[in-house]
């Protein structure tokens, strides 16, 4: 699969605009090969509304609030601008009236490699968890990207996480997205290890898992999700992430689900990267490659 | 509504915002004061398409009060027309309501959350862009303070609006001068060029002259035009009050009920 994420989901609203007429898309002055499609053929339900976070998401709350079902796209670092936005237009109101909103943001991570900590999504995923209501969904590859498509159908709001790269395949076309919110790629052995990734580091979790015995392996798309019964059986529990460690991501939201188990979490912490310029070596500097968390792993499991 | 009545009736909504602050003495009277006025002419003047049996009504006028920290008046006003009973005023300054200091959805006609500020402009326009993209007649007007346009985002919605002609987006802005630490640095002229640079037409009124601001939205609502316009009201913080229009601080200022049942019982006596 050669298309990225946002273009895969692109492809599947796109073939929903037309059935439709309720949908209607924003982007903050961020393209993407398929969004083109949808500006050409829908030119009056698309509209950039040029570089303005903050007034990004208050067009989608006002369309909103006039029933639409509205897409919101942006680059995922820089919604942080527009955190109060999101916090009063949409999921303070939502709890007065009904909205349907999808915030879509690419750049998961340190997915824009060669631009910067600027561009790097580490924080959004805590700081935006923190709003009642807003679902925040980070697909692992292109399909499970395209299968996220479905979910700006519901009411309510969610904020969907793409990487900017194109990630290897982990699902097949007969994906759907799940409600309840995770797969479990690997059912491991008796009283497995646990490991537990969300977007890109799925797939590096997928590879750890290669190097250890007999892994239980899940794939985490909604931080939201109960893995406690997935866990039960489980000896110690990894998460992996390319987002904040201890401040209310991935790692954070498992540890609140199982307060019993020992929680270890790969991510980031310290300070910025700032000369890092490719996927590798930024993993590398916060010891993420496969290689580093296995051998961590291995480390751990001694004592 | 003949100008003898509406003059009766802003008198009554100034009385009753007064009653409120006094039931409730963290509503922001002078905040509330400086647009008594305008939101007597704005309802009462027949300029809003409203079904206060169906708040939501799709073929509804939106109305959104920015400056919810100045929006006290709205009660009074909205149970006039009949969007609630006025029993519901009784729990305004009650430990336990949706009638709270800052109006909000919860209260039947109010379309937005606000309180914070800089966001009505915005959500504003996104409905207006919706009803325009639907080629609905509705219109859409927002009320804002001056001290608010220090936001960004209300000039990133300013922008937008101006360049997507959004003509059925309104905004009224009651430009009393003053905002919580004083004097605000910029003039009603200099407000007025902004919004015309940004491509919106503008007009000024006196904001507390019943006959000037009913002119004015007459000649705002029914003008023909092919981007959105701001009415800028010159206004008078804490209007009708001496100790709130002389003072700097008049946006933290709480008066004692004495003072309150002084000041009705003056205003009722006096010509309308």
């Amino acid at each position: 699969m050669s298309k990225a994420m946002r273009d895969m989901f692109w492809d599947r609203i796109h073939e929903e605009m037309k059935s439709d007429p309720q949908l209607f898309v924003l982007t903050a002055d961020f393209g993407a090969p398929a969004l083109d499609r949808i500006a050409a053929d829908f030119p009056d339900r698309f509209v950039s509304v040029g570089i303005s976070e903050q007034n990004l998401v208050n067009i989608a709350a006002g369309l909103a609030l006039e029933g639409r079902r509205v897409i919101a796209y942006a680059i995922a670092p820089f919604f942080l601008r527009c955190a109060e936005q999101i916090r009063i237009n949409l999921a303070m109101t939502n709890q007065f009236r009904p909205l349907n909103v999808t915030l879509a943001g690419v750049g998961v991570g340190f997915s824009y490699v060669v631009s910067g900590p600027s561009h790097h999504a580490l924080e959004d995923l805590s700081v935006l968890h923190n709003f009642p209501g807003l679902r925040i969904i980070t697909p692992s590859d292109s399909i499970s990207a395209g299968g996220a498509a479905e979910l700006t159908r519901q009411p309510g709001l969610r904020y969907l996480r793409f990487d900017s790269q194109v990630l290897p395949d982990i699902y097949d076309e007969k994906f759907r997205f799940p409600e309840c919110g995770y797969t479990v790629l690997r059912k491991g052995g008796k009283n497995p290890v646990a490991l537990i990734g969300s977007g890109a580091m799925t797939g590096i979790a997928l590879q750890v898992a290669e190097r250890l015995p007999d892994c239980k392996m899940i794939d985490l798309f909604d931080p939201d999700a109960n893995l406690r019964k997935e866990l039960t059986d489980c000896s110690r529990i990894y998460t992996m992430e390319e987002g904040v460690l201890g401040r209310g991501g991935v790692d954070s939201a498992i540890r609140l689900t199982c307060p019993d188990k020992k929680v270890t979490g790969f991510g980031f912490s310290g300070q910025y990267e700032f000369t890092a310029r490719s996927r590798d070596a930024l993993q590398s500097s916060f010891g993420l490659t496969a290689e580093q968390i296995a051998d961590r792993i291995r480390e751990d499991m001694k004592s | 509504m003949n100008l003898e009545q509406l003059k009766r009736k802003s008198r009554q909504l100034w009385c009753e915002t007064l009653k409120l602050h006094g039931q409730e003495p963290g509503i922001r009277i002078a905040s509330s004061l400086s647009c008594v006025e305008l939101l007597a002419a704005l309802f009462y003047g027949g300029f809003l398409q409203l079904y206060p049996n169906q708040p939501y009504h799709p073929d509804r006028d939106r109305f959104i009060a920015s400056k919810g920290h100045g929006a006290a008046a709205l009660y009074p006003l909205l149970s006039d027309l009949g969007f609630f009973s006025a029993e519901r005023l009784n729990e305004v300054g009650s430990p336990r309501t949706a009638f709270g200091m800052i109006p909000d959805p919860a209260v039947p006609g109010i379309e937005t959350v606000n309180g914070s500020l800089g966001h009505g402009l915005g959500v504003g326009a996104g409905m207006a862009l919706s009803l325009k993209q639907a080629h609905h007649p509705a219109k859409v007007v927002v009320l804002h303070g001056d001290g608010e346009l220090g936001e960004g985002s209300v000039w990133e919605a300013a922008a937008f609006a101006g360049e997507m002609h959004l003509n059925n987006l309104f905004l009224l802005l009651d430009v009393n001068r003053k905002s919580m630490l004083g004097t605000c640095r910029r003039s009603l002229e200099q407000w007025e060029r902004m919004f015309q640079a940004f491509s919106w037409k503008t007009a000024v009124c006196a904001g507390h002259d019943l006959a000037e601001i009913r002119n004015a939205l007459t000649e705002q609502f029914s003008r023909q035009s092919d981007c959105p316009s701001v009415l800028l009201l010159d206004t008078v913080k804490g209007h009708g009050v001496p100790e709130l229009e002389r003072s700097e601080l008049a946006h933290v200022m709480s008066l004692k009920p004495e003072r309150i049942e002084a000041l009705i019982a003056e205003r009722m006596n006096a010509d309308v």
